[in-house]
């Protein structure tokens, strides 16, 4: 329809400009997206990671002069159970712990009478340092000299990991939304002192500011909605592609999961629009203003 | 002040930055209806005058009523908005060579907030009456300058102003054609519209009843008196 293409032509030949348009928001959806579904899934691993960690303990019985350790491991792992925050307490055997120490020990060089420290594993329903602490305390009033050990080296350094990885998943989406706005103050900018003539020539037949602003919104409007729906479609087409791909790889094979990311991807499209709005208005009043100013 | 005057201009001056007056003492009524031909040499200030007619340049001193309102202190955006209710022929023609000839003429419609087809047929009947049926998806810098006059006429006419200005309209182009492009002037002024056109070699058209104000040197000397 012509109306539409002649509001859209009064800067620029439209089509041009669009296509341009189209990719550059485009692309940067599809990264935006790219890293935030990236980062959630490794977010989503590293929090599963974190919960089995936190589930496990072990406890630790010494060997002792005079008392059979085997036999205090069973009374240990006994007064663990009766603890409701213990969901299971399994003593080790003798091939389990020597398995364990294989690294450490030449176990083969080991005789039979030679006393092994015996382990017992725990299963917890919570991580909770002070409901640990109470379950030491009860076991070693019955079953002195037990150790508990833990994993909170790994859980810290979790946390960690799930500190930077969410800071990047949203920091990039972030920078790029910066860049896009400095772009389209620039490119509008430029646009504009490139069509000076025009522009006066508009305010001669009686455009006023806000005339000319609209439909340079407009123009941005289609675009930006079509790329950034597309982008994101994209994005998601591509964890789609890797959850399907059969690489054995734990990670990657987290993409089934949509729940994760899916909801947070239809956000890109959202804020891109809304970043192009704010950002084209900013930029064709400003740009506007200081041509009408000479 | 009476409303059947489209234009009055009270002792109005105009200067260019610091430059001397390059419009001095200028009183000027313009009924409605009427059609006014200003003459004058080259650097007289005719191009000035209709600037300052169009409101897109302030006088320096001096008072002007366009349509019974007082306009000489106008704020820009009501001096566009005003502005939709004239139509300008520049000088320098000034179309939009990425716009075809259709687009150009119904340009003023759509920067109104018009939607197309509400003025579709008038840019279309104004396209035919110019005489531009085969080029009406051409782009200017395809055109004849006759062609390109034509399409700026129409595109000054097309939002139906009640003030309709041109700048030599016929400057460019050869007698032939000149006195075709007055004819539609004509035209027009019968229609209602009040015209002003300048020219530095007016052509004699005995069929327009038209008022002769010459311009020289920036002082306006309106018929019947003579330059001081
Ligand atoms: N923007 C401007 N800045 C400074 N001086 C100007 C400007 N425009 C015009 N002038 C000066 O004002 C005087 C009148 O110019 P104007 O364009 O009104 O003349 P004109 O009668 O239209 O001439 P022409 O027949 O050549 O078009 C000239 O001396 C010109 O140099
Ligand atoms: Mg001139």
């Amino acid at each position: 329809m012509r109306s539409a293409r002649l509001t859209k032509q009064w800067l620029l030949p439209a089509r041009a400009s669009s296509i341009l348009l189209f990719f550059a928001v485009g692309t940067m959806c599809y990264l935006a997206a790219i890293s935030l579904g990236t980062g959630l899934l490794l977010v989503h691993a590293v929090d599963g990671w974190t919960q089995e960690i936190s589930s496990r303990a072990s406890l630790r019985i010494d060997v002792l002069e005079g008392r059979d350790t085997q036999i205090a491991a069973q009374q240990a792992a006994r007064a663990a159970e009766r603890n409701p925050n213990v969901i299971r307490a399994a003593p080790l055997s003798r091939e389990e712990i020597e398995a364990i120490l294989e690294p450490w020990l030449d176990t083969e060089e080991l005789g039979e009478e030679f006393e092994l420290p015996a382990i017992v594993n725990l299963r917890l329903r919570v991580y909770d340092k002070q409901v640990l602490g109470n379950l030491v305390n009860e076991i070693q009033r019955q079953v002195p000299g037990v150790v508990l050990e833990t994993h909170d080296a790994w859980r810290e350094r979790l946390e960690q990991t799930r500190r930077w990885t969410l800071a990047v998943a949203f920091g990039v989406p972030g920078l790029i939304a910066a860049v896009a706005i400095t772009v389209m103050l620039l490119a509008t900018h430029v646009v504009f002192t490139g069509n000076r003539p025009v522009i006066e020539l508009l305010h001669l037949l009686g455009a006023r500011n806000g005339d000319i602003a609209r439909a340079g919104r407009k123009r941005t409007f289609v675009p930006c909605l079509c790329a950034s729906v597309l982008a994101t479609l994209l994005a998601l087409a591509t964890f789609e592609a890797v959850a399907r791909a059969d690489t054995g790889h734990p990670l990657l094979e987290t993409a089934a999961n949509r729940e994760i990311y899916a909801g947070w991807l239809a956000l890109v499209p959202v804020a891109s629009i809304l970043i192009a709005r704010i950002s084209v208005r900013i930029a064709l009043i400003r740009s506007l203003a200081r041509l009408s100013r000479t | 002040m009476p409303t059947s005057d489209v234009l009055r201009l009270e002792n109005v001056n105009v200067r260019y930055g610091d430059s001397a007056e390059v419009l001095r003492e200028v009183n000027f009524t313009v009924p409605r209806g009427s059609f006014h031909f200003i003459v004058g040499a080259s650097g007289a200030g005719k191009s000035t005058l209709l600037k300052l007619l169009f409101l897109s340049l302030r006088p320096s001193d001096g008072e002007m009523f366009l349509f019974g309102q007082p306009v000489h202190n106008a704020w820009r955006s009501r001096r566009v908005l005003l502005r939709r209710h004239i139509g300008m022929v520049f000088q320098d023609v000034r179309l939009i060579d990425h716009m075809s000839v259709y687009e150009n003429i119904a340009l003023p419609r759509a920067i109104a907030g018009e939607r197309e087809r509400d003025y579709r047929s008038d840019v279309r009947a104004l396209i035919n009456w110019t005489g531009l049926e085969t080029r009406i998806d051409a782009y200017p810098p395809t055109l004849s300058d006759g062609e390109r006059q034509r399409v700026a006429i129409a595109r000054a006419v097309v939002a139906r102003p009640i003030l309709l200005l041109a700048d030599e309209p016929t400057g460019n182009v050869d007698g032939k054609v000149g006195s075709l492009l007055l004819q539609l002037f004509a035209e027009l002024n019968r229609l209602g519209t009040t015209v002003l056109i300048t020219t530095h070699n007016p052509v004699e058209q005995d069929d327009i009843d038209a008022q002769l104000v010459r311009l020289e040197r920036g002082r306006l000397i309106l018929p019947g008196t003579e330059a001081p």
